[in-house]
């Protein structure tokens, strides 16, 4: 994959939940768990490994979910699709910085880190 | 029923089956006690799964009976699930370890194969589901965060939330996770701070006329509710079951002095259960 000059990593990603979902940069934080959820009121997308359901918590700030493992049926993502919260899954580099933004261009299903 | 398997007999290739990786959100980094579980359902669920997959024959005949499943046998299955739920609930006292794996294994098998019939509804409905023309039922996750947030206006709530979902955890399907019936006060009252600005679909008066599971589906509305219920149910009864093998982990540890007992192997706890 081509990079350009601004931006540090970009994927094809797989949308799992449309919820309302739209082109744009987005402030991202990566988090392991609920106890995460205070350092991250202002991101309005989170990066998580895997859709554990205790990350519903999370729903009251966020608008959009990063995920390296799940599927449209996962348990959060049945639960997010009802509240509007979007959820792609993207197999994301490991060592990505905590938190930066990210650009999504849902045309071409891309995500990129910038 | 069959012709219908026939006609989409390239569906299962598409469906949101699950892969080796997802078994991870079942449980997150598991202890070696926990991995025995994990494994045991890994093992369920491919002993099913593959021969379907090598086989045409195998796999028109699974996605029928997948049909006839959503149309009228996921009743049955929600019967079954009842019964086992009821069972939980009376004897808890008198479970071993073998028992309540053996519990815990029959609901993850029920479980798969409403997963799997999930899949298949899904392929069928994906429009009707992703344009949220049909709706998820309430689930316990849901139940248990307004429980969770009500506390901030009524403290009385953490005996309520502690007594009605006590069970749950971080990590549910972890046994070394503590339950929240373990947790203290001021733990629970942190807990709940996260869910303050919550949005939530659900309100206090839909609980108490909470009947989800309607006995002769007839629209796709209904099966794909039936089928979230079940699924709901199942996960609730197998943490259910989890909470008690933690507890029985624990006598066991207590009786043995073992300090480190979620690091054990599943076989070695067996042993020491049945040392008199």
């Amino acid at each position: 994959m081509r990079l350009n000059k601004n931006i540090s990593w970009q994927g094809k990603y797989e949308k799992l939940v449309s919820g309302g979902l739209s082109d744009g940069v987005f402030p991202y934080k990566c988090v392991k768990d609920v106890l995460d959820f205070n350092q991250s009121l202002s991101y309005s997308v989170i990066f998580i490994d895997h859709l554990d359901p205790d990350f519903f918590i999370f729903f009251s700030s966020i608008k959009c979910i990063v995920t390296r493992k799940g599927s449209s049926l996962s348990h959060l993502s049945i639960l997010a699709r009802e509240y509007q919260i979007s959820v792609i899954k993207v197999d994301f580099p490991v060592e990505i910085p905590l938190s930066g933004n990210i650009n999504i261009d849902k045309e071409n299903n891309i995500l990129c880190l910038c | 029923m069959f012709m219908l398997a026939i006609k989409q007999k390239d569906s299962l290739k598409n469906a949101p089956l699950i892969e080796d990786e997802d078994f991870d959100e079942f449980i997150y980094q598991p202890t070696p006690l926990s991995g025995h579980l994990k494994d045991s359902i890994k093992m369920l669920y491919l002993n099913k799964v593959s021969p379907i997959k090598k086989n045409f024959f195998k796999k028109l005949l699974f996605q029928s009976s997948m049909l006839t499943y959503l149309k009228i046998n996921h009743v049955v299955t929600f019967k079954k699930l009842k019964k086992i739920d009821d069972l939980i609930k009376l004897q808890t006292n008198n479970f071993s370890l073998a028992n309540l794996e053996k519990s815990f294994l029959e609901v993850q098998n029920l479980l798969i194969d409403n997963n799997l019939s999930l899949s298949i509804f899904y392929l069928r409905n994906k429009t009707k589901i992703e344009s949220n023309f049909i709706h998820a039922p309430f689930t316990f996750e849901e139940q248990s965060k307004l429980f969770l947030k009500m506390i901030q206006s009524d403290s009385s709530y953490i005996e309520k939330f502690k007594k009605q979902f006590g069970y749950y955890s971080m990590n549910n399907y972890e046994l070394a996770s503590r339950r929240f019936s373990e947790y203290s006060k001021t733990e629970i009252l942190k807990l709940s701070k996260l869910t303050a600005n919550l949005p939530m679909r659900i309100k206090k008066t839909d609980l108490d006329v909470l009947e989800q599971f309607v006995y002769n589906p007839v629209s796709d509305k209904e099966i794909y509710g039936n089928i979230l219920v079940i699924r709901d149910m199942a996960k609730d009864i197998s943490i259910r079951i989890i909470a008690l093998l933690r507890r029985r982990v624990l006598e066991i540890a207590n009786l043995h002095r073992i300090a480190e007992p979620f690091q054990c192997r599943w076989e070695e706890l067996l042993e020491k259960e049945n040392q008199k």
